[in-house]
């Protein structure tokens, strides 16, 4: 009887129960509350152990701020892209190298130098730096959507 | 008969008559002889003087020095860069080579420089600072630049046995005032001889009679060019004709000006270490590092005065000769009227103005570097055009790195032998600094002492890597993600594993103790033996080679079960490779040394640029990537946040082999990646482990370099969770004893694990607790 004189809150109670759990583990973003360290002492070192530093500072990466060295990297990749479109090629992937050693996380560099190489028929070279820039390319919709084009064009030559 | 008695009836005619002939028989021989002579020598002195004239070194240089608002580099770091490249400080910069400093701004004229991917041109430029960084550069007219270079310095070179060194000039390069020296006090008719000058000789004749003694030579320049480039230092009358009549063939051929030209290459003008310099190209850099072409007076007399003698007016050993030399040149260029009194007085008073560090102790000091630029060059050229073919070769060396390098190993390695009272002398150490993503080799060290061009450790030491080698047998699990994943339960367990030949492996933690059922990662993070064994006999020695493979190494593995422990030797270099590969986000690219090769005439040979090839998926390289960051934020390398930002995001593994005789650290940011070795010679024990010992000089370094935040980004088909990491089941936020963890698509777990309710538990426990039951 008991049973029958509340089923609405019973069905309510499994409701919010149920629906409640799976939303209390979060899909995405960092944790707030650090997990309990699990610090057995390191086998490799074990003269210099310090107090367990909360594991959730490990998290994905925000986007990288734009740097102060951006200018330089995109004033290179324009140039690149000149003596790209002169069809010198060389020329221009030793420009956008320049640019790879200020900041190799900029995806554009390697699209330049991915559609030099496929100008110059080295589709294996090309097909690896578009993929190597792909990853990089994140938010950068126009950059992202260039390599996969031109990805495609290389799968499609060779 | 008749023939004989002939010959007694006019006997003193005819023998007249023969010695007549045979006299002029004898003179057209000896003017056939003498014609062929001349032909020779005609021969050889134009055939030396129109073909290659001398066998030239390849001299190494730097990368360039790119400018740049926003690059960290401090005023003290640029200053030192400049005068490293000779530039000279002045109150306001007027002329290439010249630099000027003021509280917050460096003024720099740059001087020009052709490289590979064209020429930039001289020009002045204004850099201020903001802290140690650079925050603006503008161009002569206040306009933003988005950047400059500076021309690279050179760093060594490749020589032949003789070790004859120089650095070819054009005549039309060389200031004018020099040439004018160089004719006033060496040749004063130069210009108006054929090659031998009797008065001259006579002049020479007089004055060393008269002083009874060999004060004076009588010798022209186009003599001195003979003797020293055509014939030996023998002193003979038949040497003194042959210079004489090689001296007038040579005048015959060739004009005032090649004559000249060659003479400026060819002289030899002092010594470093075992290195001859010739020329007044390179004499010019090892006296006063600068080209030839920025001289001032004071400098040029000098040089010219070196000339008489170079070891005599040495001018670091000999400066009261040196500078009386060099104010004599002044005087005769006064009385030539080449310069004005005033000019001379006012050079007089001008110091020696040499470098202060002898060349061969200054600069020549990267062998273990340069030990790698011939390696990789033996690849593409044969060592005797190495030698000889005057090839400029443009390497990816870093000098600021390079120092920072050496001077923390250098008092880290003391530090730690004094700590831990280990003999003096006892304990070496390597390193490797390469820049993350270009694959670019920055910096080496083969030896705890700088400049040290023995056994190169960086290349050649090769020494078991202990757990360095770890990432590779957790990326082997890694890559199957339906059988493993960061939260994957293995069980750090004593193990034992007989090989074929009947022998038992039985690998134990370095603590000798046991760990139970551990996630994964922990087994990483924290360095287990037996769990990482455990893991590795699961997933395969074969497996196992083959990722390290993949990762670069090329050398021999044996396929044994001490393999997964670091059983296999690698040098530096090798463990910079794989790890390379690593921070690359699963792109292998060869490290790189060199940058591109030039002719001695400037013109662009050989360049060798990036290239990658994609070894490992970005899904897999996450999941490393968060194991090697719990290593320096929870294990064995977390003492280098220590000194290091908490916000610098790192990753590394430490690597300590039996009883401690090597101590390995291999660790990247998102820009540079470091690995450091530490050990005795004699394979001895040591005190040290890889967090103890290599870790503290690999936090030293990168302490002191732009280390940019690893990018630890969340790839397409990574998804993170909560888990229980004692195990692996799903776990909540908050809820103690779970992680957030990155999985491969598909990999994560699926059943709850205690943190998470069960519904009808938690109805049950409602319906208690709002009944009192």
């Amino acid at each position: 009887m008991v049973r029958m004189k509340y089923p609405l809150s019973i069905l309510l109670v499994l409701l919010f129960v149920t629906g409640c759990a799976p939303m209390m583990a979060p899909v995405s973003g960092p944790p707030s509350t650090p997990p309990a360290p699990a610090t057995p002492p390191p086998d490799d070192e074990p003269g210099d152990v310090r107090d367990g530093v909360p594991g959730d500072v490990i998290v994905p990466s925000s986007p990288a701020p734009e740097r102060a060295s951006s200018s330089a990297v995109a004033q290179l990749v324009a140039n690149a892209w000149e003596y790209s479109r002169a069809g010198e090629y060389d020329r221009s992937n030793a420009v956008v190298e320049r640019a790879l050693r200020i900041n190799h996380t900029e995806p554009e560099i390697y699209l330049v130098m991915a559609s030099n190489y496929f100008a110059m028929a080295q589709l294996q070279l090309a097909e690896q730096l578009a993929r190597q820039g792909l990853p990089l390319a994140g938010s950068n919709g126009a950059v992202k959507r260039d390599l996969q084009r031109l990805l495609s064009q290389i799968i499609s030559a060779k | 008969m008749a023939k004989a008695r002939g010959r007694k009836k006019r006997p003193g005619k005819r023998k007249g008559n023969s010695r007549g002939r045979w006299l002029t028989r004898l003179f057209w021989l000896l003017v056939v002889v003498g014609l062929l002579f001349l032909l020779a020598v005609d021969a050889v002195v134009y055939q030396k003087f129109t073909g290659k004239k001398w066998s030239l070194p390849s001299h190494v240089y730097s990368r360039t020095l790119e400018l740049y608002q926003g690059l960290s580099l401090s005023r003290e770091q640029l200053k030192w860069e400049l005068d490293s490249l000779g530039y000279k400080q002045v109150t306001a910069a007027k002329a290439p080579g010249q630099y000027s400093v003021s509280s917050r701004r460096v003024e720099i004229f740059s001087r020009g420089f052709e490289f590979w991917d064209g020429s930039e041109p001289a020009k002045l430029m204004t850099l201020t600072f903001a802290g140690n960084s650079v925050s603006g550069l503008v161009d002569a007219k206040r306009v933003e630049m988005p950047l400059a270079r500076l021309e690279p310095m050179i760093i060594g070179g490749i020589y032949p046995a003789q070790k004859e060194d120089r650095e070819l000039v054009q005549l039309g390069q060389l200031p004018p005032a020099l040439v004018a020296a160089l004719v006033a006090v060496e040749d004063q008719g130069f210009y108006s001889h054929h090659g031998v000058s009797f008065r001259g000789i006579f002049r020479a004749f007089v004055a060393n009679v008269k002083q009874g003694r060999v004060a004076q030579g009588g010798s022209t320049l186009t003599q001195q060019l003979v003797k020293n480039f055509y014939l030996d230092q023998q002193r003979t009358l038949t040497r003194k004709a042959l210079e004489a009549i090689m001296s007038v063939l040579l005048e015959i051929h060739f004009s005032k000006d090649e004559i000249l030209e060659t003479y400026f290459n060819e002289v030899y003008l002092g010594q470093a270490g075992v290195r001859s310099i010739h020329g007044f190209g390179l004499a010019s850099r090892h006296y006063f590092q600068q080209p030839v072409e920025e001289l001032e007076l004071h400098q040029i007399a000098l040089l010219a005065g070196l000339v008489k003698g170079a070891s005599y007016y040495n001018p670091w050993r000999h400066s009261d000769r040196a500078q009386q030399r060099r104010n004599l040149v002044l005087d005769v260029m006064a009385r030539q009227g080449v310069i004005d009194a005033t000019q001379a007085a006012a050079a007089k008073k001008k110091p020696l103005d040499v470098v202060t560090s002898r060349p061969g102790g200054g600069r020549w000091e990267y062998p273990a570097y340069l030990d790698l630029v011939k390696r990789q060059l033996r690849e593409d050229y044969q060592a005797s055009d190495l030698e000889t073919e005057g090839l400029r070769i443009f390497t990816n060396f870093d000098p600021q790195v390079q120092r920072k390098l050496e001077r923390r190993m250098v008092s880290r390695v003391k530090n730690l032998e004094s700590g831990y009272r280990m003999t003096a002398g006892d304990l070496q150490s390597a390193a490797v600094i390469v820049r993350v993503g270009a694959g670019e080799v920055l910096a080496i060290a083969g030896d705890r002492q700088p400049g040290y061009a023995g056994f190169n450790r960086a290349l050649d030491a090769r020494r078991p890597m202990g757990s360095t080698i770890k990432p590779a047998v957790y990326m082997t699990a890694l890559e199957q993600p339906s059988l493993y994943t960061l939260s994957s339960q293995i069980d750090d367990a004593p193990i034992s594993v007989e090989s074929e030949n009947g022998e038992v492996w039985q690998p134990r933690n370095f603590g000798r103790e046991s760990h139970g059922q551990i996630p994964l990662y922990e087994g990483l993070g924290y360095s287990y033996n037996q769990a990482t064994a455990k893991l590795g006999m699961d997933v395969g020695l074969p497996a196992i080679i083959n990722t390290v493979r993949r990762l670069g190494y090329e050398g021999s593995m044996r396929e044994l079960p001490s393999l997964m422990l670091g059983a296999v030797e690698m040098s530096p270099l090798d463990v910079a490779q794989l790890y390379h590969t690593i921070a690359a986000n699963g792109f292998y690219s060869p490290l790189r040394a060199i940058n591109s090769v030039f002719t001695a005439e400037n013109v662009p040979l050989k360049r060798y640029p990036f290239a990658a090839e994609q070894r490992f998926d970005p899904t897999v390289i996450h999941l490393i990537h968060y194991a090697l960051q719990v290593v320096m934020r929870e294990g064995t390398g977390k003492s280098a946040y220590k000194r290091l930002s908490q916000d610098l995001v790192l990753a590394g593994k430490t690597g300590t082999t039996n009883d401690q005789r090597d101590s390995w650290f291999a660790g990247f940011s998102g820009n540079y990646l470091s690995v450091v070795w530490m050990g005795r010679d004699d394979n001895g024990k040591t005190p040290l482990t890889g967090g103890t010992g290599a870790l503290q000089l690999w936090t030293d370094v990168m302490s002191e370099l732009d280390n940019r935040s690893l990018v630890f980004n969340q790839p397409e088909g990574v998804s993170y969770h909560w888990v229980e990491t004692k195990t692996g089941l799903l776990g909540r936020k908050g809820c103690a004893g779970s992680r957030y963890l990155p999985f491969i698509d598909g990999s994560e777990p699926i059943e709850n694990g205690r943190c998470i309710p069960e519904p009808l538990d938690n109805v049950v426990d409602w319906l208690k607790d709002k009944l009192g039951w």
